[in-house]
């Protein structure tokens, strides 16, 4: 079977942790795991990673005591690449609900690309509410003036939500009108950001 | 040779499986326009060509296009891995394709 | 991860980085941005593969960058990669600390990478980053990424990998100034946390994993190279604009560089002049403007050539042409045991086998070097012109022809073919003899996206190759010029001892002819007879054959001197009408067309150019091949000037 795609990336400010980036949508819970396939779970076992937690595009990873990423690291690889390729059998300590994920990946889009491009227009987005997998957000500051502006912007800033989980519902602004859009409108044409599919 | 060369010469090229793939044919066999995923490299004759074609972005996996001959049919240039490079037949026909249509 | 006190202080502070990447992405344009021209050039310890260093200051610090031959990989195929590879170990020792800076791996790595192609390119990275020698990225084409409307998120590709990642377009400096300031310290560059995998299935699926996180799309192929490329590949346009460019190739060496030489010429003679005019004594004077000034100017007038010569391949080669023609050339080159590229070492060898030979260093399998280097020789070099140009001028007469055919272009077009077919013959002949030279490599070439060359890059180029020639070569044709100077004129003869002879001492014309048949290289001549006799040489062809090891253009000086001697003001007319001196054929004609085909079939095949043999000496490591050369040649000249003999003597 093909490997999962997946490479690790830094975590600013915890030299211990290592974010394990791989494509979106592929659980259906996030949060700490409870039980994982036995290749990633031997290692939570013999106390090489101390946390395994699930994001909407990454397994988080910390490195046990005593151990170093560069003794462990390709071991690591090797168990989490598993591990991936059999999504269904990592087990949730709290399974969650899908507005929890929808709601991280909101804070993480507002947080990433996306709401920094909003930002340096002079403009703000916030989360407003997750409900049934739909997302309110309300967006501010410039783009209260700019009707069609806001109406592309809300497109990227859905296209960066549902990169992240694609099983997000409706993304719609406040404001209302201009910004409502599904998930299968019509994708932006300022930025060629494209949504993976899960 | 150097640690980092040795690693890299005991290398084994796996072959990538494409669901639903009606067959392979060798990448000498595919005229110029078609275009198909690579699916194995043979390592049995001599490992290191293969390792050298995986090196130059024929991984299995991953898409080729025929594009165009030599006068006298031979080498061919192959699009693969986002640029453009000739083979000779005697290296394609080490390459197994599955043609997409 | 950075040690607390950067690398470079503990080595007086000089800090050495280290060019990686494959070839055809951009790293030696950088190079020659980096540090200007001035490169220092030289080959690595044992092998004849150039190495380039140049160095640049940041911040007072002074930083040394090696631009180490372009790879496609750490698992080395070939010379050049092997030394990529080691010189990156981390680990080594070597036995002979000669050269300190190459005893140990360098502070940091640039690595390019060119963006239309990132695919690839990570799989290099990947391997380069197994060394732990601190890495640095330099994306660059990043305006072809552009025009091609992709894109890359930058910040997400340096996440994504671990380490500094600059964008560099090249020819614009403002790009460099933010990857010169990380120049100076290497070891604060961020390193990854884990290194990525070597292990194929793993390493796939890293590099797709990397490329989706840092959005990077190419959705247009290049539609320029594509459209310039149906026309030029296509088999028939593309093979005639070939041969046309080929023919254009030399009608420019020719054609552009014959006034430039013609004006080193003249200055030559100018500076006899001044000699003439003002050293008294006749030896010194003669010594001067023959061995020195003749020997200089013999250096020099190659040099046009040479630098026309390799300002095209590297303009033809920066545009992305050569890989096309080798493409065309490569079923034709393999009959030969050759490969594409080797057309472009033996084509060079027509104007002289020196660039030709050293041209041989692009090609990356040692028995294909070797095999071309030993063919290149017998390409008919534009040195056996004169030499041709007089013997068919004693051969046949100018007008003959057949309508707008002259037989005299003919008989030339005929040496030329028989040159080509010699040398396919040799490259066949040694590729499958030299079988233990280096293993069977596979054949691929890169066929790079149209680009306009940088002037730098091809101006360096066109310096560096005059520069060795000059350097090494010069120095090898100025001292035989002196040698056989002294050969020709000593022992020196006073006059008493000539008047003594019967000699007129006022005739300058009788005085050299006495030197001349009283010379060492007289002695020389009357030596070898018994070897050329039976070709129907005399001595004093004899003296040219072997006054023409020097440059085979010497043959042509010295029998121009051995007939001004006999007639100064009509040296040709002399040659026509030169005689045999003694033996069974005294007093016949000494040229018949027996003779003259002999001599033609002789410079056909035979290794006449000591600056040849040097090169084949320097490039291939020892004297085992030119010796084998030269001893071939020889006997192969011996055998087809022996048949031209008694053939044409049998049809007059």
């Amino acid at each position: 079977m093909t490997p999962v795609a997946t490479h690790p990336e830094a975590v600013p400010g915890d030299d211990r942790a290592l974010r394990w980036v791989t494509q979106a949508g592929l659980f259906e819970f996030i949060g700490e795991i409870a039980h994982a396939p036995d290749a990633l779970q031997a290692l939570v076992d013999d106390g090489t990673l101390v946390r395994v937690e699930v994001e909407p595009a990454a397994v988080l990873t910390s490195i046990g005591l005593g151990r170093t990423w560069r003794d462990e690291g390709a071991r690591v690889r090797t168990a989490i690449c598993t591990a991936l390729e059999t999504p269904l059998m990592w087990v949730a300590r709290d399974p969650g609900e899908l507005d929890d994920i929808v709601r991280m990946a909101v804070v993480d889009a507002i947080a990433g690309d996306s709401g920094k491009f909003i930002r340096s227009h002079g403009g703000e987005v916030e989360l407003v509410s997750v409900h049934g997998g739909d997302v309110q957000v309300r967006l501010g500051g410039a783009c209260e003036h700019c009707p069609a502006f806001a109406f592309t912007l809300s497109s990227r800033f859905e296209a960066d939500v549902r990169a992240r989980c694609p099983r997000v519902g409706k993304v719609k602004s406040i404001q209302g009108g201009a910004c409502d859009t599904t998930p299968s409108g019509p994708k932006s044409w300022i930025g060629r950001v494209t949504a993976r599919r899960g | 040779m150097s640690a980092v060369s040795v690693t890299l010469s005991s290398r084994t090229i796996d072959s990538h499986d494409a669901p639903g793939c009606t067959g392979w044919t060798s990448l000498a066999d595919l005229g110029p326009g078609n275009s198909g995923v690579i699916v194995d490299l043979c390592d049995s004759a001599d490992p290191a060509t293969a390792r050298r074609l995986f090196d130059l972005g024929f991984a299995p996996g991953t898409s080729i296009e025929v594009l165009r001959r030599a006068p006298m049919a031979d080498p061919v240039v192959y699009r693969v891995a986002g640029y453009e490079i000739a083979l000779r037949r005697a290296q394609a026909r080490c390459i197994q394709v599955s043609i997409t249509v | 991860m950075a040690p607390p006190d950067g690398g470079a202080t503990t080595r007086g502070a000089t800090v050495r980085l280290a060019l990686v990447g494959s070839p055809n992405s951009g790293k030696t344009t950088l190079f020659n941005a980096l540090t200007g021209m001035h490169a220092k050039t030289g080959n690595y310890p044992g092998v004849t593969v150039a190495r380039y260093e140049g160095s640049t200051r940041v911040n007072g610090i002074a930083v040394v960058v090696e631009d180490l031959p372009g790879t496609y990989s750490l698992d080395p195929i070939s010379i050049d990669e092997e030394i990529v590879a080691d010189r990156l170990d981390p680990n080594r020792s070597h036995e002979s600390a000669a050269d300190v800076a190459l005893s140990t791996a360098p502070d940091g790595l640039l690595v390019t990478m060119d963006a239309t192609v990132l695919h690839r390119s990570l799989g290099l990275l990947a391997q380069v980053l197994q060394t732990e020698i601190p890495t640095c990225v330099v994306v660059t084409f990043t305006d072809e990424l552009a025009r091609r409307q992709g894109t890359l998120d930058f910040d997400a590709l340096r996440r994504a990998l671990g380490v500094p990642v600059v964008t560099v377009v090249a020819g614009r400096n403002s790009d460099l100034a933010a990857l010169r300031g990380l120049l100076a310290n290497p070891s604060d560059w961020d390193a990854p946390i884990v290194l990525p995998p070597t292990a194929t299935r793993e390493l796939s699926a890293w590099v797709g994993s990397v490329l989706a996180a840092a959005r990077y799309e190419v959705p247009q192929i290049d539609e320029r190279t594509r459209k310039v490329d149906a026309v030029l590949l296509h088999p028939w346009w593309g093979s005639l604009i070939f041969f046309a460019t080929m023919f254009a190739f030399f009608q420019v060496i020719f054609t552009v560089a014959a006034p430039l030489q013609d004006g080193i010429e003249t200055f030559f003679a100018y500076l006899g002049s001044l000699v003439d005019t003002y050293v008294s004594n006749p030896w010194l004077g003669s010594f001067l403007s023959d061995a020195l000034l003749g020997g200089v100017g013999g250096v020099l007038v190659f040099v046009p050539q040479i630098a026309l010569l390799f300002l095209m391949i590297s303009v033809l080669e920066g545009i992305g042409y050569m890989s096309r023609a080798a493409f065309l050339m490569d079923k034709v080159m393999s009959t030969a045991g050759l490969e594409g590229r080797a057309f472009v070492a033996l084509l060079s060898s027509l104007a002289c086998a020196i660039p030709g030979i050293m041209a041989t260093r692009t090609l990356p399998s040692a028995r294909d070097r070797l095999a071309t280097m030993m063919a290149a020789p017998l390409m008919t070099c534009s040195a056996r012109l004169p030499v041709y140009i007089l013997l068919i001028g004693l051969l046949v007469p100018t007008g003959a022809g057949w309508g707008p055919v002259s037989t005299q272009g003919a008989v030339m077009f005929g040496l030329y073919l028989a040159g080509a077919v010699a040398a396919m013959a040799a490259a066949w002949i040694a590729s499958h003899v030299g079988r233990g030279a280096g293993p069977l490599l596979p054949f691929y070439m890169e066929m790079p996206p149209y680009r306009m060359p940088s002037v730098r890059s091809v101006a360096t180029s066109v310096w560096g190759s005059c520069k060795t020639f000059l350097q090494k070569i010069g120095k090898i044709i100025l001292g035989t010029t002196v040698v056989l100077w002294l050969l020709l004129n000593l022992p020196a003869q006073n006059d008493a001892e000539m008047q003594a002879a019967g000699i007129d001492t006022s005739n300058a014309a009788a005085t050299s002819e006495y030197v001349l048949n009283n010379s060492y290289a007289a002695g020389v001549g009357k030596f070898v007879e018994p070897v050329f006799d039976p070709l129907g040489f005399d001595w004093r062809i004899n003296i040219g054959v072997v006054a023409s090891l020097a440059a085979r253009e010497v043959f042509v000086a010295t029998l121009g001197q051995v007939a001004a001697a006999q007639d100064p003001e009509n040296p040709s007319t002399a040659l026509q009408e030169m005689t045999v001196v003694d033996g069974p054929r005294a007093s016949q004609p000494l040229f018949t067309a027996p003779v003259v085909a002999a001599l033609l079939a002789f410079f056909i095949f035979a290794l006449q150019c000591v600056s040849t043999i040097a090169v084949l000496r320097r490039e291939s490591g020892s004297w085992k091949w030119p010796t084998i050369a030269f001893t071939s040649y020889f006997a192969l000249a011996w055998v087809a000037a022996f048949a031209a003999n008694r053939i044409v003597g049998a049809l007059m």
